[in-house]
């Protein structure tokens, strides 16, 4: 027995649904989507043979709804927490829709839903996902809105075809769009599940990063790429430590600028962090737009960075300061506690004048006492920096650039520590360099002869794991796995360069395609005046085309069926002699009329109608070649009797 | 009968959006705003590209009515009351099926597809009020294929043939004086023209038959049930004119039921209107005829 409301829903529009709510799984509750798939698996298999449930149950849930979503976020203004709210509304819709209208409402929301995936993941297969949810879209708004229209597979042709006629003026319009940057309202969309440098450094703290293969930024070289070992991305200057944890210390006005010969210009494309830092190569010679160069030679932004950010900078060899007495005294300041063995070492290793033997010195130490570098040090006791230099011997770079901070300091030579990116993987693909989380690294800039330079120990002691970066320090593990399934890496590794090379483009032109990059884009094709007013006049210009394509093309006339054209240059043929068929005959009465006027005729006559006959109404295509070769050997002439009685 | 043919041109169609329609503008107009909050470049190809496949649906519903041939065919009369129905030949030319077409007049409307080279009569319903010559709607094609965003409308197709309401029925109405004195005599006879036929003889009772039918006067007699049985047209001939007096509209439906009746009983009829004589006959096209007199009939000149 069936419910008396039709409950059905089409297959499609609720695998549509399905498609809009997950990719935003990943970034809200889990009991939002799964009440939202819940609700959808309720639609498609329960209602159709219970019906739906009753109004007060759907009062019901929505109250529920609104109450979970309030006491999880005690708001549901702002990104995650409305849209937890709306994929649940969404869910809650489902148990309610019937009418086609709201079916319609259904792929609405879905669009919305979508809109919300692409807002947290703007990747680029999310972009595929999107334009395959554009075609499923439309076959459920043919299904919804026209039940008795064609067949499934016509439906998606159309679907498919009219997206790919509208692929070429919908980027158009996103090319040509006057991008205003508008704030309706703000709202910071958090980056989910990425780790990301900070800017505390302690024992430890990189080790989640080591083992990340997410996309940390990527750098493209205008002029040729720098070597692997010169690719030091700055992104935080710690000056303040208590022997365990460093720190940014207070800000002072950077003195001095970087000098010598600039590089080309290299351009970062930076994946979205939540905090403003901008990493750069050592020295940038300037800050790029909208941010500025701030204390430590970091390049920062006033906001915090949300989305694809992509910035052009030029980087000099040698950077000049002088140190305030503020300053100085901070980047000589030593932990209160620092174990008196450290003070002995450093004394022992200032013992020679200069401070660049001093660093040479302090450098050979660690060599010479075959310090190792590896991703799972002992414990170091109560003060890291003794047990690493005394007891352990081994650590990661963050040990190495602590201690050797610190001993410098002892020395009386000013040190900082710095946490960044080094290296890189160049992708010959795309000829970028990727930077992943786990080249995350740390090192050391001593300030000698009034310029800050840059010193890696764990470059000194360890080259080789820095080399191969941190993907080999993953473990014997995968070393092993590597040799039995080498074609397997190679193809992913061959497939991932691939990829990698198509999200560095698409970063760069659809993600972070902004009013500037419009406007540099529109001059490099020759347009020189790009104001927005000019701007909106050409994206209206562009929907005008639009409605004048849709005028164009829906009025073509119909292609008129092959064989009826062939037995209208029959006709005309016949018109000649006087024997047209009148617009009433059917052709089978224009044979009876025209042979009894034209014996001479008939045989041709009768079997041009036959093939006709055959092509038009039987639907044999064969029987249309005939009638055409049938037509090309019929040339009536006026009969003599017609000759004779035309003269006067 | 008239025929104002319309073919479908390229200037005869127009293109609106719809209710959904209108929503899905609102949808992308949020969408677009979203956009340039965050300055989300795929949120941008989104809005466009969905905007640009909904405007290009727009020809496709356009070639799906373009070509197609209205052609204006006879009304189906009825008795007022019911809904008569203004009917249009719809004609596919060509090999391609046309999707989800709808013929309306105002709310009255017909919905249908048309295959390849297709073509069909399409009844509008249209309510009648008074007797009389029912005007004929305007009528429009329209269709909102391929995805009920755009409607796609055709030009007014003017109707020229006026619809029929004839007289309302009235519920009984014996039939006139020569006939009732036939049925007088009938009953002499131990006759009974009941159904339209000749009482030819009686049969046994079977369960289910009409009580009216069976010969009540055998039961009473005590000669167990039996019902009567008829067969075949009378050759009786009666003439039916208004009564003298009463209101028009009340005299017309008494009249029409008994050209019904006269009809159903397979008698012979005529028709007497004011200076109108129609002679006896009987047959649907008799009786469509005479209806259509009562329909048109104004004169109260009798």
């Amino acid at each position: 027995m069936r419910p008396s409301p039709g409950h059905a829903l089409p297959a499609t529009l609720l695998i549509l649904m399905a498609l809009a709510c997950l990719p935003l799984a990943p970034f809200l509750p889990w009991w939002s989507t799964g009440l939202a798939l819940t609700a959808l698996a309720w639609r498609g298999f329960v209602v159709p043979r219970r019906g739906l449930p009753a109004q007060g149950v759907r009062w019901l849930l929505a109250i529920a709804v609104a109450t979970i979503v309030f006491l999880r976020f005690h708001t549901v203004v702002g990104e995650r927490p409305g849209l937890s709210f709306f994929v649940m509304l969404v869910g809650l819709k489902l148990l309610e829709s019937d009418s086609a209208r709201d079916q319609v409402v259904l792929v609405l929301f879905g669009y919305l839903a979508l809109m919300g995936g692409l807002l947290f993941a703007p990747t680029p297969l999310m972009g595929l996902y999107t334009l395959g949810f554009a075609a499923a879209s439309f076959v459920a708004l043919s299904l919804i809105t026209q039940p008795s229209g064609p067949a499934m597979r016509a439906r998606w042709r159309l679907s498919v075809g009219l997206l790919a006629q509208a692929l070429p003026v919908a980027f158009l319009g996103y090319l040509l769009f006057p991008r205003i940057a508008i704030g309706l309202w703000h709202s910071v969309p958090v980056p989910v599940g990425r780790t990301g440098l900070t800017s505390v450094l302690r024992p430890g703290s990189l080790e989640a990063l080591l083992r990340s293969r997410q996309v940390a930024l990527r750098a493209l070289f205008q002029g040729p790429k720098p070597p692997k070992d010169r690719r030091y991305f700055r992104a935080y200057v710690l000056t303040a430590t208590n022997g365990r944890t460093w720190r940014a210390g207070p800000l002072w006005h950077a003195r001095g600028h970087s000098v010598g010969p600039a590089s080309a210009p290299y351009t970062i494309l930076l994946n979205p962090t939540g905090n403003s830092v901008m990493p750069a190569l050592d020295w940038p010679a300037r800050a790029p737009r909208g941010a500025e160069l701030a204390d430590g030679d970091l390049v920062r932004r006033a906001h915090p960075i949300e989305h694809v950010l992509r910035y052009t900078l030029t980087a000099r060899p040698i950077r000049r300061a002088r140190l305030g007495a503020h300053e100085r005294a901070q980047d000589l300041a030593l932990p209160r506690s620092l174990d008196p063995r450290i003070r002995a070492l450093a004394r022992r290793l200032a013992s020679h004048r200069g401070p660049l033997a001093r660093i040479h010195r302090t450098l050979g130490y660690f060599v010479r006492h075959h310090f190792t570098y590896t991703l799972t040090p002992p414990p170091m006791g109560r003060d890291p920096t003794a047990g690493f230099l005394f007891r352990a011997r081994s650590g990661y770079c963050e040990d190495y650039a602590s201690a050797f901070a610190i001993l410098m300091r002892a020395e009386g030579v000013p040190a900082r520590v710095v946490v960044g990116y080094f290296g890189g993987e160049f992708n010959p693909v795309g000829g970028d360099v990727i930077v992943r989380e786990w080249d995350a690294h740390s090192w050391t800039e001593v300030f000698v002869r009034g310029r800050w330079r840059r010193i890696d120990p764990t470059a000194v002691v360890a080259p080789a794991s820095l080399w191969h970066g941190g993907s080999a320090a993953l473990g014997a593990h995968g070393a092993a796995r590597a040799g039995r399934y080498a074609w397997w890496r190679f193809t992913r590794v061959h497939w991932g360069l691939w990829l990698d090379a198509a999200t560095t483009a698409w970063d760069n032109w659809v993600v972070d395609y902004n009013a500037r990059r419009q406007d540099a884009l529109l001059r490099r094709l020759g347009w020189r005046h790009t104001g927005r007013a000019a701007l909106a006049a050409a994206v209206v210009a562009l929907a005008l085309l639009v409605v004048a394509i849709v005028r164009a093309s829906g009025a073509r006339a119909p292609r008129r069926d092959p064989a009826r054209r062939a037995y209208d240059a029959y006709a005309r043929k016949l018109a000649r002699v006087g024997l047209a068929p009148r617009p009433w005959e059917g052709p089978k009465d224009h044979l009876a009329r025209a042979s009894v006027a034209r014996p001479d005729l008939e045989p041709l006559m009768s079997a041009i109608t036959a093939a006709y006959v055959a092509a038009r109404y039987d639907g044999r295509p064969e029987a249309l070649k005939t009638l055409r070769t049938q037509l090309r050997a019929f040339r009536p002439r006026r009969s003599g009797l017609a000759r004779l009685t035309r003269k006067p | 009968m008239s025929a104002p043919a319309q073919i479908l041109g390229r200037r005869s169609l127009f293109l609106l959006p719809t209710r959904g329609g209108l929503f899905f503008g609102a949808t992308l107009l949020a969408l677009l705003l979203a956009a340039m909050n965050y300055g989300n470049g795929p949120a941008y190809g989104l809005t466009f590209l969905l905007a640009t496949t909904a405007a290009f649906s727009g020809a496709v519903g356009q070639r799906n009515l373009l070509g197609l041939g209205l052609h204006e065919t006879l009304p189906r009369a009825d008795f007022t009351g019911s809904p008569v129905g203004f009917r249009v030949v719809v004609v596919n030319p060509d090999g391609r099926a046309r999707y989800g077409l709808m013929l309306a007049a105002g709310a009255a409307h017909a919905a249908f597809d048309l295959g390849a080279h297709e073509q069909r009569t399409v009844e509008i319903p249209w309510p009648t009020g008074r007797r009389g010559r029912v005007a004929p709607p305007v009528l429009r094609l329209s269709s909102t294929y391929p995805f009920g965003l755009l409607r796609v409308r055709s030009r007014k197709l003017v109707l020229e043939e006026a619809a029929l309401a004839y007289p309302r029925p009235a519920a009984r109405a014996p039939l006139p004086a020569g006939q009732a004195e036939d049925e007088a005599r009938a009953h002499e006879r131990g006759r009974e023209v009941v159904a339209g036929g000749d009482f030819v003889g009686l049969a046994p009772f079977r369960a289910g038959e009409s009580p009216r039918h069976i010969h009540w006067k055998a039961a009473a007699a005590g000669r167990g049930l039996f019902v009567k049985r008829f067969a075949g047209p009378s050759d009786e001939e009666v003439w039916l004119a208004l009564a003298p007096t009463g209101d028009l509209e009340g005299r017309l439906s008494i009249l029409c039921r008994q050209v019904l009746d006269a009809e159903r009983r397979g008698l012979r009829y005529g028709l007497r209107l004011g200076p109108l004589r129609l002679p006896p006959a009987r047959g649907p096209w008799h009786r469509e005829h005479c209806l259509e007199r009562l329909a048109l009939f104004d004169g109260d000149a009798s």
